[in-house]
């Protein structure tokens, strides 16, 4: 496994520990994310010092826990949950929907869905200029503004991607859907992970 | 945590058997990885046990009073250019509950233990 898909695997782990954490009072979701890091640490230094294959481990132990992640939120409940939350559990929980459930069911439904006659073509310029719009209006200022305002760039971000989503769908550009779903949904749970990760510990060079 | 049976789950059970195996080697202490480690090693477990069970289990130890843990030394972590650990050790508590739940299987009726002649 290469050090690239190493690294996007456990940048991945990380946006999932960010999204089921959401909610939860800062200190016990900063212990949780630090103590995942710090095992993640060891077994990577295990695993390179007995000439293991660390991301088959990793991602085999990562998939395997993911149950009991949701079960130990589960059981930490609403405990310590503060308004101010809401708004980061709507989105986590956009998130997880778009990476859980739309994904699987567009990458198993589209590419068997019989495509309308008229709409069967591939790009034409109507779409074209559509996708350059919502570019434009939605996802650039999303991402400019991401850092400033984490929130509200990540909501921009995530609307331009369901709009491009929704572009996709009506061509039947399976494919596209696909990508561009899981393309956005990763970068704005890494990018919001990090931000929040970042404000946690009031380190802005971490 | 609330709403469970008081018995020990089998994995809760390996991670304080081999809590108290490694203060027998001289681990006062120990961090989540390197008691799953230790397990894979001892063949109690095949592979390394999932992050996300481990430390569920870790957690569920230590709300009922197994387990206690502290964070290391941030300095030392940095010294050894290394995130910090969390440490835990057994309590009295824990070590009692290993006890009881050997106890338990040493009296069961051979037919409920692992291998045993069906009634």
């Amino acid at each position: 496994m290469s050090e690239f898909f190493t690294l996007l695997l456990r940048e991945a782990e990380s946006g999932w520990v960010w999204m089921y954490t959401a909610g939860m009072p800062d200190e016990a979701r900063a212990a949780r994310v630090d103590e995942l890091e710090s095992d993640a640490w060891e077994h990577e230094s295990e695993a390179n010092s007995r000439g293991g294959r660390f991301g088959f481990e990793f991602l085999q132990r990562f998939l395997f826990g993911m149950p009991a992640d949701v079960s130990w939120r589960v059981s930490h409940g609403r405990e310590g949950f503060e308004p101010r939350n809401w708004l980061e559990l709507l989105i986590s929980c956009l998130l997880v929907v778009g990476l859980v459930v739309a994904l699987p069911v567009a990458a198993v439904l589209l590419p068997h869905a019989n495509p309308p006659p008229s709409r069967q073509s591939t790009m034409g310029p109507l779409l074209a200029v559509d996708c350059l719009l919502v570019i434009l209006v939605l996802v650039l200022p999303g991402v400019l503004v991401i850092d400033r305002w984490p929130v509200a760039g990540g909501l921009l971000v995530i609307i331009g991607c369901l709009c491009l989503m929704a572009l996709f769908w009506w061509l039947r550009e399976a494919m596209g859907v696909i990508v561009l779903g899981a393309g956005a949904a990763a970068v704005s749970a890494l990018r919001l992970y990090r931000l929040s990760r970042d404000q946690d510990r009031h380190s802005p060079h971490r | 945590m609330q709403g469970r049976k008081p018995g020990l789950l089998p994995l809760e059970l390996s991670i304080l058997e081999t809590g108290i195996a490694m203060r027998r080697d001289g681990w006062q202490e120990f961090h989540g990885f390197l008691a799953a480690s230790h397990m894979r090693d001892a063949g109690e477990a095949k592979l390394l046990t999932a992050r996300g069970t481990l430390y569920k289990a870790l957690d569920r130890l230590q709300r009922r009073g197994f387990l206690a843990s502290r964070w290391e030394d941030p300095d030392v972590a940095l010294l050894e250019g290394r995130p910090r650990r969390r440490l835990y050790c057994i309590t009295p508590a824990g070590e009692a509950a290993v006890n009881s739940a050997r106890r338990a299987a040493a009296t069961a009726p051979r037919s409920l233990q692992p291998g045993g002649t069906p009634l």
